[in-house]
């Protein structure tokens, strides 16, 4: 396909995907969110809950989307029976089998004019999602439901249960791997405001990974959707660490422990190996046992790492999030009496970029010897994503000592100007407890330079952590990094 | 006029900034982050940083751009904060093309290879396919040079080229199974 083809193809597309979404948003939010916004800025906290409460939000469901609450889930109910005992055939699938609750008369608010969907008290309430199908244009809208649902939590899932209910033209259920969509469902659905419920056998389909449940609606057509799970915990403990296929790259570790079914320890920490600086990574870790395993790049998670269940599943990850600056080690933390294996591989030609220190000075002068933060979670010329960092200075930060009211002033070193970026302020002692606890903006970087200053005004004299995220330019090359520098306020 | 509006900060400029750049700003923020509630969370803080801050701005069209401008570093913010390990999309074994129309195909493999772009080339792609905007004009707005947006958006176009060819081999190849 020649670029302009492509571009046309692309602009199509992504109007479809971007003008299709209807905007919920009300003035009324709007007004409030400025409210808030403004008691905040006399001093009350209202504004700092809202936010917590935001990011609590937001954070559940991304959680729920990468399948990090999967503990959570599976201490509801540790051996629910499945209520369905035989299930359709995965081509022919399930039919409706209840029409719950007729729905109400045509309404102005389409949403309203739904039933609400009543929960399966045996089941795990995994997606919910609604619409009210206020799309204008007159294509078919295609509704990926469910990359969340099938992303890891309940891939070993027996069953699932689908309920859907919807005014106005008829819809389709599609659901399968991409991108064929139909080896699990493709069930018609009455658009009649009726609850219909729909439940699937998902046995011949595990693992359930790579699989997204489409809902297929005319335009204008309201609808509301759960998911449920059901017989979650009836597979049976894996005992045999499994065979998986290298990620793609080249391999910097491939590790597979010993495991001492005597040993005493609750836990030891292994060295696997270690990878060289790049910008991406990926990860591919099992293990058997019991308990979970712990995998860092880098001590205390210096690039990245993460926790699974020694349940004898395979885990795929990569990781796009900045350039250790040298050669880090892989450890991985687990009891000694599991078996597990870790592999890490690597792009040779993603970029070995070692971002510019970041000097801070006490003042705007920057007069005197500057305290140096290396960055972390760094990207280079669009490669390299972003990512959240604790709050924590990397080793060789030195303070800044200012007094209260003044600035700070910043810099990077060999050249490199700070195009743009955020400051971010949390008390040390608080950092320490919680290096990812709640911070507070301080200001944002807009018009940069060489160097720029920091105004420090509002904060008590104390000891600090301020967290600068800059997008920095030197050239025609760009980066963008977070960078942690101590400063001490005195009176 | 919202300019006017917003120079004067009269109140109801919040719901004119709402209904005139609304759905635009949220398209891009969505389209950048795949997340709805982050998009319309990215909408509501750029509506709220233009009715402050916004006063100094003279013409509708510069207000447009500023927008977009605002409400592309809040969603590269947003992403910013985001977790740090995504997870693959492991395909298993018979993953078969197949049996959608070309058309709905090409497009859901066009979607995948765009979510697949590194944030701040989608956040280029984005603003230079779905808000028009010139390839000087990304360039303003993400902070970098016009030779770096080029740079940018011809590796994502040849990127996509690569993934429209062969979508699910292209999923493989980032991908390994159990």
């Amino acid at each position: 396909m020649h670029d302009t083809n492509l571009e046309e193809r692309l602009r199509s597309v992504l109007r479809q995907d971007g003008d299709g979404l209807a905007l919920t948003i009300t003035t009324d939010e709007l007004e409030r969110r400025l409210a808030l916004r403004r008691r905040a800025r006399t001093g009350q906290r209202l504004s700092l809950m809202a936010a917590g409460l935001a990011v609590l939000a937001v954070g559940a469901v991304f959680a729920l989307g990468s399948g990090w609450l999967r503990s959570t889930n599976v201490a509801v109910d540790p051996s629910p029976s499945p209520s369905v005992s035989s299930a359709p055939s995965p081509e022919a699938s399930a039919s409706p089998d209840a029409t719950v609750t007729p729905g109400p008369a045509a309404s102005t608010d389409p949403l309203a004019a739904l039933p609400m969907i009543e929960r399966d008290p045996t089941s795990i309430d995994y997606y919910e999602t609604e619409d009210p199908g206020e799309t204008a244009t007159g294509l078919t809208r295609q509704y990926p439901l469910t990359p969340r649902y099938l992303d890891g939590v309940r891939m070993d899932a027996r069953e699932a249960g689908i309920r859907v209910t919807c005014i106005g033209s008829d819809a389709r259920l599609e659901w399968g791997l991409f991108p064929r969509r139909n080896n699990i469902a493709s069930e018609p659905v009455v658009c009649n405001g009726t609850v219909q419920s729909f439940r699937f056998d998902l046995t011949p389909h595990q693992p359930m990974v790579g699989q997204v449940l489409f809902l297929r609606v005319a335009p204008q057509t309201a609808f509301r959707v759960l998911v449920e799970t059901f017989g979650f915990m009836n597979d049976p403990v894996r005992t045999v660490l499994p065979t998986f296929a290298i990620p793609q790259g080249t391999v910097a570790v491939d590790f597979t422990n010993e495991p001492n079914p005597d040993a005493a320890a609750e836990s030891v920490q292994t060295s696997a190996g270690s990878v060289p600086s790049r910008g991406q990574y990926r990860v591919a870790l099992a293990c058997v046992g019991s308990g979970t395993i712990r995998w860092d790049i880098g001590r205390d998670r210096l690039a990245g790492g993460g926790d699974q269940p020694c349940d004898g599943r395979a885990l795929g990850l990569w990781m796009d999030q900045g350039v250790p600056p040298e050669d880090t080690p892989v450890i991985v933390t687990t009891s000694p009496r599991n078996h597990w294996r870790i592999v890490v591989t690597h792009d040779p030609d993603a970029p070995a970029f070692i971002a510019p220190v970041l000097m801070g000075f006490a003042g705007e002068d920057l007069e005197g010897e500057g305290a140096g933060a290396l960055a972390l979670c760094v990207n280079w010329n669009g490669s390299g994503d972003s990512c959240g960092v604790p709050f924590l200075a990397r080793d060789g930060a030195r303070e800044v000592v200012v007094p209260v009211d003044s600035s700070l002033g910043l810099a990077l070193a060999d050249g490199w100007r700070i195009d743009n970026g955020g400051v971010e302020v949390m008390e040390r002692d608080a950092a320490r407890r919680d290096p990812f606890g709640e911070s507070r903006r301080l200001t944002g970087i807009e018009d940069g330079g060489l160097h720029v200053a920091v105004p420090l005004t509002g904060l008590e004299p104390g000891d600090w952590v301020i967290r600068v995220s800059l997008n920095g330019s030197k050239g025609d090359d760009t980066f963008g990094g977070v960078y942690s520098i101590p400063v001490v306020i005195f009176d | 006029m919202t300019v006017e509006g917003l120079r004067r900060r009269r109140p109801e400029t919040l719901g004119d900034l709402l209904e005139t750049y609304g759905r635009e700003l949220q398209g891009v923020a969505y389209l950048i982050l795949r997340d709805r509630p982050a998009a319309e969370d990215v909408v509501i803080e750029t509506l709220l940083t233009a009715f402050e801050r916004g006063g100094s701005i003279r013409d509708e069209r510069a207000l447009r751009a500023w927008l977009l401008r605002v409400a592309t570093n809040h969603a590269l913010a947003a992403k910013r904060r985001s977790v740090r390990v995504v997870r693959l999309d492991l395909v298993p074994d018979g993953v078969a093309s197949g049996d959608l129309g070309a058309d709905s195909s090409t497009r859901l493999a066009l979607l995948d290879g765009i979510a697949g772009l590194p944030i701040q080339m989608r956040a280029a792609v984005v603003l230079r396919y779905y808000a028009d905007q010139s390839v000087d004009e990304v360039a303003a707005t993400l902070g970098k040079s016009p030779n770096t947006i080029k740079a940018q958006l011809q590796t994502a176009l040849d990127r996509l080229r690569v993934h429209l060819a062969d979508p699910v081999g292209a999923s493989l190849g980032e991908a390994f199974h159990a």
